[in-house]
């Protein structure tokens, strides 16, 4: 972790005076490449787009050939886009992008359209679901309110997530530390299974902690599998540590590489996070499996992250989405019942459905359900997510929320990790401020957390307040009901608004004309974001 | 595990090394290694040790961040202490030198009323520029360095609020 800066000399001698300000430095603190490897990407597309057009130009004579063809293509495309499920702003973005860079977007809609590459694994997941998504049997729904049974009812009939009325509990982190040190004492009782399905996992503390109690585990002949997700975990998850777990016994496997042959869509990526111990216990949240997560690494400040634990039955339906992805990625069937029904149940009031949603779904299962959670708001809305990149249907729902007089309040990060998606996020939520709703930034910290909070209902998990997350990436989350959950989630963002700085007018970003004119050309391309 | 420490790995200025690790211990950390920086003269390399599993671990995270934001803002005012007026002195110093020069070539050179008068005054312009230069330059070192006590005190209040709420956190144990 030893940052070169503070490397010695090639010539030996030591400098007298340190050109940094700083009293004091953690050694794992971003030294700014961020921006440089970004502005280094931007470069090489600029360049890229410059040779492209060039050649386009200097072959437009003798290839007059591909200049209609490109014409016929990019019309083919907008039809394509204009007459597909994407939404509205996804849809004017891409016709835009096609129209503009007519020689070769429609390549790029190609490569990136999950309709086109995306359908034979469609397919594929459309066969495992068919053969096992509705395994586990509903559940006698008729003690339920009307809304509660609705929400039930969505979740099994789009993918067959069981809701699990008072039989199982849920307990609710509010640190990424918290998560896995509950992680760590659970994997240890292990005796049959251990699955972890993660975006990122990056060498590191906490993998190391976490692989000393693995490797002890698949040792004593517990089957111990691991997905990681190809992009998410690239760069971080070193080749050598991948041997390692691979030879100590440990099952590793990665979701849609990044191989020139891909079949699935570059950015459908798995932004899962679950854990499942012998399908007794089960976890999921926000938190990857990385040391800034818990605080061991400094990226961007604080690191607010949170996690759920769930007991009893509910677990199942974590387990099944899990031995989905395998059966996807190994296109091996095999014998769910084993992993399945191994919980006993846990006598506490409440319901508790464990969902995921992605690409492999008919319906955006995200979405619907943080629409849901919109929607069923009556007294309160408390948001805690990274970024707030909503479509027009989520903004226009909080709007009305918040209109009628609902509690609706937003909890962003201060501190950017990707300072465009940044200037997006703050500005879409500042936006909604002359409508009632309340927003506001953690101090000196990053809040990567993704919860959305109403009067009955908490959902905590994967899911980014964005239409990546929304539309391309798969995403795991827990819809709870549970009394003692809800008010530890309270908590959490009672806690969280006190460490925050409330946006109001005076201290807007959008108030610079700078600002809503740099934000409002980035939320052209949000939809890619 | 619940052995285990957490170790926090550091680079400091190296005279305010007791200062910074006094605000570290107030938050459970024990020193462990301290070592010349390897290219630095005026850094240290400091490693740190905590019991993994600690009492309101979140908060006490929390609460490092924010010492450490107070001592590097303030190691970031004092260093810019007298960056405005620095800036205005030399800024205007430059022009008014600048005038004061032409103004004597000009005299000197043109051989004409016109550029005798004009020399002079632009001599003259020049000189009144380094006399607001300098009025300039002490009434911002002044406003600055007021602005910097008020900061400073400012930070330094904060930073004692954070300490207590630290101390707090252990009962006083950890101050011994």
């Amino acid at each position: 972790m030893k940052n070169n800066k503070y490397a010695p000399p090639v010539n030996s001698g030591k400098i007298k005076q340190s050109d940094h300000v700083m009293a004091v430095k953690i050694k794992t603190e971003s030294n700014g490449l961020g921006a440089l490897k970004t502005l280094a990407v931007v470069g090489l597309i600029v360049i890229q787009a410059v040779v492209l057009i060039l050649s386009f130009i200097y072959f437009l004579t003798p290839f007059q050939w591909y200049f209609v063809l490109s014409l016929v293509l990019t019309l083919i495309s907008c039809i394509h886009v204009l007459s597909s499920d994407f939404h509205g702003q996804a849809k004017a973005t891409w016709v835009l992008f096609l129209l503009v860079c007519f020689s070769f977007g429609f390549f790029i809609y190609l490569i990136s359209n999950k309709q086109v590459l995306f359908a034979k694994s469609k397919q594929k997941y459309s066969k495992i679901f068919s053969n096992s998504q509705k395994i586990l049997p509903q559940s006698d729904l008729a003690e339920l309110t009307s809304q509660d049974k609705a929400i039930c009812n969505y979740l099994y009939n789009t993918g067959g997530f069981r809701a699990n009325i008072n039989n199982s509990k849920t307990t609710y982190y509010s640190s990424g530390y918290q998560f896995y040190d509950a992680v760590l004492d659970e994997i240890k009782k292990a005796k049959k299974f251990i699955f972890f399905e993660f975006f990122i996992i990056s060498d590191g503390v906490l993998l190391n902690r976490l692989l000393k109690v693995l490797k002890q585990k698949a040792s004593e002949g517990v089957d111990v599998r691991i997905i990681y997700d190809d992009m998410g975990s690239h760069s971080t998850l070193s080749e050598k540590t991948k041997k390692q777990i691979s030879s100590s016994g440990i099952k590793l496997l990665a979701f849609n590489r990044l191989v020139p042959l891909f079949n699935i869509a570059l950015n459908l990526r798995n932004h899962r996070k679950i854990v499942v111990v012998d399908g007794l216990v089960s976890f999921t949240g926000g938190t990857n499996l990385a040391d800034e997560y818990v605080n061991e690494k400094r990226m961007h400040g604080y690191w607010k992250d949170t996690g759920i634990k769930i007991e009893g039955p509910a677990t199942d339906n974590l387990t099944l989405s899990v031995l989905h992805q395998w059966e996807f990625l190994t296109g091996k069937t095999q014998d769910y019942s084993q992993f399945l029904n191994l919980a006993k149940q846990v006598k506490i009031a409440g319901m508790v459905v464990p969902f995921v949603s992605g690409p492999n779904y008919d319906f955006s299962i995200a979405q619907n359900m943080y629409a849901n959670q919109i929607g069923n708001s009556h007294e309160k809305l408390w948001i805690m997510t990274p970024y707030f990149i909503p479509d027009e249907t989520i903004m226009n729902l909080i709007i009305n929320r918040a209109r009628a007089g609902v509690d609706v309040r937003i909890v962003l990060p201060e501190v950017a990790d990707k300072k465009f998606v940044y200037f997006v996020s703050r500005n879409n939520a500042e936006k909604l401020i002359k409508y009632g709703v309340k927003v506001y930034t953690m101090t000196h910290s990053f809040v990567h957390a993704k919860v959305v909070l109403n009067e009955t209902s908490a959902i905590v998990g994967s899911i980014n307040f964005d239409l990546r997350s929304f539309n391309q990436q798969f995403e795991s989350a827990v819809f709870t009901t549970e009394e003692q959950t809800r008010k530890s989630v309270a908590l959490d963002f009672e806690n969280t608004f006190e460490r925050s700085i409330e946006v109001i007018d005076k201290n807007k970003k959008r108030n610079s004309v700078l600002y809503r004119i740099i934000a409002g050309t980035f939320n052209i391309i949000s939809p890619f974001m | 595990m619940n052995n285990e420490l957490d170790v926090l790995t550091l680079i400091v200025k190296k005279e305010q090394f007791n200062t910074i690790l006094e605000n570290y211990m107030l938050l459970g950390w024990t020193l462990t290694e301290k070592t010349e920086n390897n290219r630095y003269e005026d850094l240290l390399d400091v490693k740190l040790t905590r019991p993994h599993k600690i009492d309101n671990k979140d908060d006490l995270q929390l609460l490092q961040i924010y010492m450490e934001e107070n001592l590097n803002e303030q190691a970031k005012l004092k260093k810019f202490k007298h960056a405005g007026s620095t800036t205005f002195s030399a800024i205007v110093g430059v022009l008014g030198l600048a005038l004061m020069a032409f103004g004597i070539l000009f005299a000197t050179n043109v051989f004409q009323i016109v550029g005798l008068i004009g020399g002079i005054i632009m001599a003259v312009c020049g000189l009144v520029v380094l006399g607001l230069q300098g009025f300039g330059a002490i009434k911002l070192f002044k406003l600055e360095r007021k602005k910097f006590e008020t900061k400073q005190t400012n930070m330094q209040e904060q930073l004692k609020h954070l300490q207590k709420k630290a101390r707090d956190f252990f009962g006083g144990e950890n101050e011994k």
